[in-house]
Formats: C-alpha cells, structure tokens, sequence
C-alpha cells in the first residue's frame, strides 16, 4: 500500500518541480505574502510609533496580534486562489493524455493513486507554510514573538491548504479540463466562505451548523493558539470525505468510459 | 503455490460482454492464452478490439463475464491480476517530463517492486528493448520509435507472464516496424501475448493464433492453417508447371470443368473447378497443350483472405435481428 502511494508522489513531485506551475504558485505566495507582511509590519511600526509619542497603549497590541493574524487570513485567501493550480491537472491532465490509462492498469488501487497525488500537493503546500513561516519567524529577532502560536497558527493554514488540496483532487477527477477543475475548486471554496458568512445571519439551530462549516473560523481558532479538536476534526473529516469521493469518481472510470 | 501456477492459460476470458448503453461492443468473447502463445487480435474498425484489451487490462468493467490474469480473477482479485499484466495501450502516452530511465524505475515501484528491484529491473529492460542510446533522455525528447519501445520497455517491468499491445507498431516506419516486431517476437517465447493489430501480414509473421472480431463477436478463432482450411474451397487448386509456353489455346478448355483460369507467375496457374473430382481432366487438358505439370495442390487461402470472407460472412447485429 505505502509503496504504490510513494511510487505515485514520488513520480508528481518530480513533474511538479520540472514543469512551471508549482514554481509559479510559490512565487505568487511569496510575493503577496511579502507585500502583506511588509504592509502590516510597517502598519504595526507606525501604530507602535504613536503609541509612544502619545503615551497611550491599543489592547492586544503584540506582533501575534497585529501581524501574524491579519496575515493568517490574508493566506487564506491566497490559497483558495493559488491551490486549485496544484491540483487541477494532477488527474484531469492525465486523463486528458492518456497516462492515465497506464496508471490506472498497474497495480495499483484507486485510493494509492490519490492519496500520492495529495501528498505530493501536500508537501508542495508545505514547503509553501514553511517559507511563509520562516519570514513571519524572523519577526522574533526585532521583537517579542509567541512562537508556539505562530507555528499552531501556520499547522491551521496547512491543514486548511490540504482540504483545498483534496477537493482539488475531486474536481480534477471529475472534468477531463483542467481550467473547468480549477473554476469548479475555486467556486466550491468561495461557495464554503458564503456559507461561513451566512452562518452570522441565520436563525438558530441552523448558525451554528453553518458557523462550524465556516472554514475561516477554524482557521481562526488555531490562530489564536487554541487547538479545538472539533477544528483538527473538521478539517480531518473535510480532507478524508473529499479523498474517498476523489477515489470513488477515479473508480467510476473503469465502470463508465464512452465508446 | 499461486493460482498463477496452478492454471496452465496466463489469460482466460469467458464471456466477455461490454455494452455502451444499447450498443453491444463485445458480445460473449471467449478465449484462452497459454504461456508462449502470441494471439492476433484482428478486426475492422469499431469490432470491439479495444473494449476486448481495456477490458483484459482492467480499465473497464465488463458488463458479463469474466477475466483471469495468471490464475487471478480480475474482479476479485484486481490488483494480483494486474501484477500479473503488462499492457500497452495504442498510441501510448508517457510522462513526458520524465528521463526514461526515471520512468521505467517508477514502473517498478508502481509494480510493488523495492527500490532496489524497481531499480535493477529498470536495468535489464532498458537493453532487451534497444532503449541504451536514450537511457537518460527525457522521454520528451525522444522519437516516436523510441517512446514506443520505452511502452514496450514499461511492460516488461516486473517480468508479467501475461501482455496485452494493443497496435504496437502503429505509426513507425518500416525500419521501426521491423525492430518492435522482433521485440515482441522475443517477447512470445516465454509469455502469454494478446497483439491487436490492423496489419495482416505482421499477423501471420508473428502469431500463433489469430482471433478475428466482428460487431464484438468472435467469428474465428484458431491457428491461421486452420482457418484457411476451414474456409478452403476445395475447387480452387494451384497447378506448378515447368513454363508457361507464349502460345496456349485457352479457347479449348474444357469449360465444363474449369470455370476459371488465372495465370499467376510463369509457373503456376490457380484452377476454379465446377467439381472437385474432374481435376484429372483440367491436368489432361493443360498437358494436351504441352505443358509440364509439376504439381496439383489445393489452394491455401492467406489471412487476408480468410480475414475479409469472415468478416463479410458475419451479419451484422441488425442485420441478424
């Protein structure tokens, strides 16, 4: 089982390095994450700056406060952009040229196939938290710096980016068009905020159901260094769901292929 | 002990039925592979050649019937099955960003192969297919004669007993053809081998049995020879004489007997008798013109031939209804 799926991931990680997507998505993440965090950190030195001049203190005025969370969120809006460029092609592309044929009549299983193409993703979007992590880090030079919460904070981002990931993956198996996999990931996340958002708005029970589905607020919870086991839950639960249909609609293939 | 051990036929299919909502692709195909036997797949366009092979492959469920790779049933046991098969699909494509060396070793660990095998194995196939000279070239790069070795490369990979090409030489050229053929040839010594094909003659050099398809049934299923003799019509015959004279009075054929005469070569002529037991008087009437007969033997028909008068014997579907 663990060799086919690292025989699948190993395969992806070397067309994702040799082919531009996976270098284009890294630097538009780089660069808009620089711009947000140079932003919000000469926000913050000015704010600091009047603050002594004036004499007067801002409650929750801390680097964690006022830097890493703003740019926690301002992250994951980049990845319901960014994310589903990762995935697109992992399946549809194949599909599309025919590899997929081959894949698809080695022994492998349908599940082994997705989950090494959701690692590969996966380690793609690490590397992403870790560069992202490594600038906010180095915050903790100039300034105090809650380090425990900044790494639950970027643990959050990451499980986040994997759901993105493996609905991705669903959308990737279910069009042959990679620009139609990345439209429908795209709309499907945008179609999730809404819901968060509505959760505000609507009448009990049904808030609290829409508030839990709210992606953000999860998000939120480990920003603030609280780690809820119903966030790790939902996020776990969105991930393992989005993979078994992933796997289902990989399946269907075999069943349902035109003349 | 396996089941791959305890079966003698590599590739079984039973009852094979494939249908595309009401259109009937593969209608009830059955056959036998045994180890060392290269069968033809052979069939017009759209006569279920490919349905057959995705379905032998595992790509596609069948709708009845049933598939045994080496022993292991294909719905139950999927994944041993596969092990067990390498399939090349027609116009194969390949990870292009890949060297083929990369390629051939991700096979392996696709395979369930170690490391270590994937990457010795990767080793042993790259000469068997003539693949040295572009080992460390991305596949990309390579011609289409090359990429087609490196899918024949692909499935030899694991060493499967079983294999399935679906046109293997389609769009080479005649030097390419020739290479792959050989390749395949060395390949039937030792394996079970389903070769679909549109190229007759490359059928009848290289297969054992042919297997012709139509409308997704099987209308002939035997070794060549056999099938020749079935469709043989015992009043055509080859005549061998010593030459052909300038001058010969065809006018006094006795008509009658011989219905038609073809002149082939200088040495032989093709008879068409109204009954099989008058030949004694067509050889009369060829040595009244002073010819030498040599020899009277009946005509065996090519594949060709034996390909077209299946196929055009079979009714269509509709046609039967």
């Amino acid at each position: 089982m663990i060799r086919g799926i690292w025989a699948v991931c190993e395969r992806e990680l070397r067309s994702a390095w040799r082919q531009p997507i996976a270098w284009v998505v890294l630097a538009i993440y780089l660069f808009a994450h620089g711009l947000f965090f140079v932003q919000l950190v000469e926000e913050y030195s000015a704010l600091s700056f009047q603050m002594l001049t004036s004499g007067r203190s801002l409650p929750d005025f801390t680097l964690v406060d006022r830097v890493c969370r703003s740019l926690l969120v301002g992250d994951t809006l980049l990845f319901i952009l960014l994310l589903p460029a990762l995935t697109m092609r992992q399946i549809s592309e194949e599909s599309r040229s025919g590899t997929l044929d081959l894949l698809m009549s080695y022994p492998l299983s349908e599940a082994q196939i997705i989950l090494g193409k959701f690692f590969a993703s996966g380690f793609v979007v690490w590397v992403m938290v870790c560069l992202g992590t490594a600038e906010v880090m180095a915050l903790g030079l100039v300034g105090h710096l809650e380090v425990d919460v900044v790494w639950l904070g970027a643990s959050g981002l990451f499980l986040y980016g994997l759901s993105v990931l493996a609905l991705g993956l669903v959308f990737s198996a279910w069009s042959e068009n990679q620009i139609l996999a990345f439209a429908a990931t795209l709309l499907a996340q945008l179609l999730l905020l809404l819901i968060g958002f509505w959760g505000i708005r609507v009448d009990p029970p049904f808030d609290a159901v829409l508030r839990y589905l709210n992606f953000t607020g999860h998000v939120g919870h480990f920003s603030y260094g609280v780690l809820r086991a119903s966030s790790v839950f939902f996020f776990v639960g969105l991930i393992v769901f989005y993979l078994y249909c992933a796997s289902a609609l990989l399946a269907r293939r075999r069943w349902h292929e035109e003349s | 002990m396996g089941p791959g051990r305890l079966s003698a036929a590599m590739i079984e299919v039973e009852g094979l039925t494939h249908r595309y909502g009401p259109v009937t692709a593969v209608d009830g195909l059955s056959l036998r592979v045994e180890r060392g036997q290269l069968v033809g797949l052979l069939g017009p366009n759209g006569a279920g050649k490919s349905t057959t092979l995705r379905s032998i492959a595992g790509l596609l469920t069948p709708t009845a019937g049933r598939v045994r790779i080496a022993g292991f049933d294909l719905a139950r046991s999927p994944l041993e099955a596969r092990r067990c098969l390498g399939f090349l699909p027609e116009n194969v494509s390949l990870y292009l960003d890949l060297t083929v060396i990369e390629f051939l070793r991700f096979v392996g660990r696709a395979r369930g192969l170690s490391r270590a095998q994937a990457w010795s194995e990767a080793d042993r196939v790259v000469p068997v297919t003539g693949l040295e000279m572009v080992r460390n070239r991305i596949i990309g790069y390579c011609s289409r004669g090359y990429r087609q070795r490196i899918g024949l490369a692909q499935v030899l990979v694991g060493d499967p007993p079983a294999l399935v090409l679906d046109e293997p030489t389609v769009g080479l050229d005649p030097a390419q053809i020739a290479d792959v053929r050989q390749v395949i040839a060395e390949l039937a010594r030792d394996r079970a081998v389903i070769l679909s094909t549109h190229i007759l003659p490359e059928a009848s050099r290289l297969c054992d049995k042919v297997l012709i398809l139509n409308h997704g049934r099987c209308v002939g299923f035997d070794e060549l020879d056999r099938l020749a003799e079935g469709l043989h019509q015992e009043s055509d015959v080859e005549v061998v004489v010593d030459d052909l004279p300038s001058h010969v009075d065809w006018s006094g054929a006795p008509f009658d007997v011989v219905e038609q005469i073809a002149i082939r070569t200088m040495t032989r002529l093709r008879l068409r008798l109204t009954k099989s037991d008058r030949i004694g008087d067509a050889v009369a009437f060829l040595v009244s013109q002073g010819l030498s007969v040599e020899e009277v033997r009946p005509r065996r028909a090519g594949l060709e031939e034996v390909f077209l008068q299946l196929v055009h014997e079979d009714p269509s579907p509709e046609a039967s209804k």
